[in-house]
C-alpha cells in the first residue's frame, strides 16, 4: 500500500471512528448538573422500608404528607437518556451509581428504580463474575430487573426482552451535592460521631459489631484481631481527647478483651492469637492500643501485657531491622515470611511503647524498622513496602521524628502523598462531591477505608514535614490535598446518611461505609476516617494555641 | 552488499513482526472471558502474522508480498483495537460523563501500551516495503526498456 493509499485510509478510519464517537456521546449524554425538575418521584420510607411512592409533576412537598410514621423523600428527576442495551457488559456502566435510576416501560405498566431504591437492594458498585475474574460494574441488572419486574409484573427476562429502559437523572432534594468546608467544630463532630459507633459496637464482653450493613441491617460473622486492636486504639485515642467515659468504658471493655480471650502463649512470650498461627500485627496494634489506654491513664494495669507485647515484638525482629511476620506456637518459631502493615505497625507500637516507658530498646528496634522499610534495594520492583499499603510507616515515621528524624522516610511519605494528590479523583462531572477521594479508578466507587488510611498518613506526614521545616509551598500543597480529602470522608459519613433506607439508623450514626453507594461499615473505617481527623484537628488546635502564644 | 542488505531488511521484519504477534497472542489468551468474535480475531491476526513471516524467512521470492500480509494484518487487527477502545470510551463519557483526569490517565496508557505495537510498528513496516517494492520495481523497469 501506497503512502497516499496510508493517507486516505487513515482520514477515513479518522473521520468514521470520531463520528461514530460522538454519535454515542451525543445520544448518550444527559446533563448531571441541571436542577429543574422534571417530575418528582415522592416516597415515603418507614424502618428502612418503602411504604408509599407517588410521581408528580408539580407540588411534590405536598405529597404524602399524611403519612406521618414516615419520612418522606422527593427525588426530582432532573434529566433523562437512553439505555443502549440490557446486555452485562453494557447495561453494568448504563448509569451513575447513586445519581442515576431507571424507568421500565412493560407492556403500558411503568416502573421506577430510584438510587434511593437501588441503593437499598445494594445493586450499586457491584463486583460480578467475568468469565474467571470478577469486575466491578457500576449497576447489576439483575436485582434491578427483579425490583422493577415486581412493580410491573414481569420477570427480569420479560423485562429483558419486552421492557423499554430510560436512564433518569436524580437529584434528591435538601441533598448537597459538595462538602462544605473544613473547620475545626466539622472535624470535632465526625471524630465524636466516629467514636459514637465505635463505642456503639463494643459489645458487653468487650468484642465489636465487626461489620454492619446499614441498608440491611445483617451483620457480617467475620472477625479480625489487628482491627479490632486498631479500633481500640483510636477509641482510646478519641476518649484522651473528648474525656468522654463511654469512649473510655468501651476501649477498656475491647483491651481487656484482648487480654482474656487473645493474649496467648507464643513460645517464651505473649502475644495476640487465635489458633495456632500468630501474626504480627494483632499483637504490634494490640500494644499500641494498650499505650494509649495506658498513658491517657484508663488502664495503669496494662503495664505488664504492654511488656510482654513488647518483648514478643523484639524477638520477631531481624537482625537488618525487618520483622517476621507469622509465629507458629505449637512448632515454637517465628517463620520468617512479611505482609504488607505488619513492620510500619510493629515499628510505630514499639517507639509509642518506648516513649510511654522509657525502653530504649523498643527505640531502637522501631528505628531500625523504619530504615529498612524507607530504603529499598536495587532491584526495587516488587519490594514488598511500596506507596499503596504503607500509612503506618508515615505514622512510625513521624513518631520517631523527635528522637529519630528519617529525613529518607519523609521524603518517602511526600513521594507518595504527592502521588495520591495526583490520582485523587477530581472534577467527575456526575459526582462533584467525590472531589479528593484518593482511591477508586476513574469509574469505580472511591473507597472511603482506603482514602482514610492515606489520610492517616498525609496528617503525620504533614506533622513531621512542618517539623522538619521543609519547603512551605511543599506543605501547602499536602494541606490542601488533605483538606479536600477529608471534606470528602466527613461528606459521605453517615452522620446520619440516608437513614431513611435503614432499619437501625441510630445504631449507624457516625460509621464510615465501605463507598458512598456500599453502606457496609466495618470497624476499621471509623478507625482510618477518625484518627486522620482526629490527628488533624489536633494538629489545628496546637497550631492555634501556638499563635495565641505568639 | 545490496542482495544481503535486502535480505536482512525482510529477516528483520520476519523476526520483528514475531514481537507483535506474541504480544496479541499471549493478551488476547491472558483475556479472562471467552468470546468468540474476539478470540477468532485474534487467532486470525496471530495466524497470519506468523504465517507471513514464516513465508518470509523461507520463500525469499514471496517475502515482501508476504511481509505486507502480515503488516495489513497488524494494522488491521490495530485499527478495530482502537476502534473498539475509543467507542468504549464514547460509551462510557456518554454514560458517566466526564470521568476526570485519572481516566485520561488510564486511556493515556492503555495507547501507549498498544500503539507502539498495533499501529506505529505495521505502519512504519508497510512505508519500509513500499520504498522496497519500488525499488525493485525500478531495475525491471529500466531493463524492459532495453531493446
Amino acid at each position: 500500500m501506497s503512502p497516499r493509499g496510508l493517507l486516505l485510509l487513515a482520514r477515513v478510519y479518522l473521520a468514521v471512528l470520531l463520528s461514530l464517537c460522538l454519535a454515542v456521546i451525543v445520544h448518550l449524554g444527559v446533563d448531571h448538573g441541571a436542577t429543574v425538575p422534571i417530575r418528582s418521584i415522592v416516597s415515603s420510607w418507614s424502618g428502612g422500608v418503602r411504604t408509599a411512592r407517588v410521581i408528580v409533576t408539580d407540588g411534590a412537598e405536598r405529597a404524602l404528607r399524611d403519612s406521618r410514621e414516615s419520612r418522606v423523600v422527593i427525588e426530582d428527576v432532573v434529566d433523562e437518556g437512553p439505555i443502549l442495551t440490557t446486555a452485562s457488559l453494557l447495561f453494568g456502566w448504563a448509569l451513575v451509581p447513586g445519581r442515576d435510576g431507571v424507568e421500565v416501560r412493560y407492556r403500558g405498566r411503568v416502573a421506577v428504580a430510584t438510587p434511593d431504591d437501588i441503593l437499598k437492594i445494594g445493586a450499586y458498585d457491584r463486583w460480578l463474575p467475568l468469565g474467571t475474574t470478577e469486575l466491578r460494574f457500576a449497576i447489576a441488572e439483575e436485582p434491578v430487573f427483579w425490583l422493577l419486574g415486581r412493580d410491573v409484573g414481569a420477570t427480569p427476562e420479560e423485562l429483558r426482552v419486552e421492557g423499554e429502559f430510560r436512564r433518569l437523572v436524580i437529584k434528591k432534594r435538601g441533598a448537597p451535592l459538595r462538602p462544605p468546608p473544613v473547620t475545626k467544630e466539622r472535624l470535632r463532630d465526625a471524630v465524636v460521631s466516629a467514636g459514637q459507633y465505635l463505642a456503639r459496637a463494643v459489645g458487653p464482653d468487650g468484642r465489636y459489631r465487626y461489620e454492619s450493613d446499614a441498608v440491611s441491617g445483617s451483620e457480617s460473622p467475620d472477625y479480625n484481631w489487628p482491627r479490632h486492636s486498631g479500633a481500640t486504639w483510636f477509641l482510646a485515642d478519641a476518649a484522651a481527647y473528648t474525656k468522654n467515659p463511654v469512649f473510655s468504658d468501651a476501649a477498656v471493655r475491647a483491651a481487656r478483651h484482648l487480654i482474656e480471650h487473645a493474649l496467648l502463649d507464643c513460645g517464651a512470650h505473649r502475644c495476640i492469637v487465635e489458633g495456632d498461627v500468630a501474626d504480627l500485627g494483632s499483637s504490634a496494634l494490640a500494644l499500641l492500643a494498650f499505650v494509649e489506654l495506658y498513658e491517657a491513664g484508663f488502664m495503669p494495669e496494662l503495664l505488664d501485657p504492654m511488656r510482654a507485647l513488647a518483648e514478643f515484638l523484639l524477638a520477631m525482629q531481624r537482625p537488618d531491622g525487618e520483622f517476621m511476620h507469622r509465629y507458629d506456637r505449637v512448632e515454637k518459631r517465628p517463620i520468617d515470611v512479611q505482609l504488607p502493615y505488619y513492620t510500619g505497625e510493629a515499628s510505630l507500637a514499639l517507639e509509642r511503647f518506648s516513649r510511654a516507658t522509657k525502653h530504649g530498646k523498643s527505640h531502637e528496634a522501631a528505628r531500625r524498622a523504619l530504615d529498612r522499610l524507607v530504603n529499598p534495594p536495587f532491584w526495587y520492583v516488587g519490594w514488598r513496602y511500596f506507596w499503596g499499603s504503607e500509612h503506618w510507616t508515615c505514622h512510625a515515621m513521624n513518631a520517631l521524628w523527635a528522637r529519630a528524624p528519617n529525613h529518607e522516610a519523609l521524603a518517602f511519605c511526600l513521594d507518595w502523598q504527592e502521588s495520591v494528590r495526583d490520582l485523587a479523583i477530581r472534577e467527575r462531572a456526575a459526582a462533584p462531591a467525590f472531589d479528593g477521594a484518593t482511591s477508586g479508578g476513574p469509574l469505580v466507587m472511591p473507597q472511603l477505608g482506603g482514602s482514610s488510611s492515606r489520610m492517616e498518613a498525609a496528617v503525620s506526614t504533614l506533622d513531621a514535614a512542618k517539623r522538619a521545616r521543609i519547603d512551605p509551598r511543599e506543605i501547602e500543597r499536602l494541606e490542601a490535598g488533605l483538606r479536600e480529602t477529608l471534606a470528602f470522608l466527613m461528606h459521605f459519613q453517615l452522620r446520619p446518611g440516608p437513614r431513611h433506607l435503614m432499619p437501625s439508623p441510630a445504631l449507624m450514626h457516625g460509621g464510615f461505609p465501605t463507598t458512598p453507594t456500599d453502606l457496609h461499615v466495618r470497624i476499621d473505617h471509623p478507625q482510618h476516617a477518625g484518627t486522620a481527623l482526629l490527628h488533624y484537628l489536633r494538629q489545628l488546635e496546637r497550631a492555634e494555641t501556638h499563635g495565641k502564644a505568639l | 552488499m545490496a542482495e544481503t542488505t535486502s535480505r536482512r531488511f525482510e529477516l528483520g521484519f520476519a523476526l520483528g513482526n514475531l514481537a507483535p504477534a506474541l504480544v496479541v497472542g499471549v493478551s488476547g489468551y491472558a483475556l479472562p472471558v471467552r468470546y468468540f468474535f474476539a478470540d477468532a480475531l485474534v487467532a486470525v491476526t496471530v495466524l497470519s502474522v506468523v504465517g507471513s513471516s514464516g513465508v518470509a524467512l523461507f520463500r525469499r521470492d514471496r517475502a515482501l508480498t508476504a511481509l505486507r500480509v502480515g503488516a495489513l494484518a497488524l494494522l488491521g487487527f490495530g485499527l478495530l483495537v482502537i476502534a473498539a477502545a475509543a467507542l468504549s470510551v464514547a460509551y462510557l463519557y456518554g454514560t458517566q460523563g466526564d470521568f476526570g483526569r485519572g481516566g485520561l490517565l488510564i486511556m493515556v496508557l492503555v495507547l501507549f501500551l498498544s500503539v507502539p505495537y498495533l499501529f506505529a510498528y505495521p505502519i512504519i513496516e508497510l512505508f519500509a516495503l513500499h520504498r522496497r517494492f519500488a525499488e525493485h520495481r525500478a531495475p525491471s523497469a529500466v531493463r524492459g526498456a532495453e531493446p
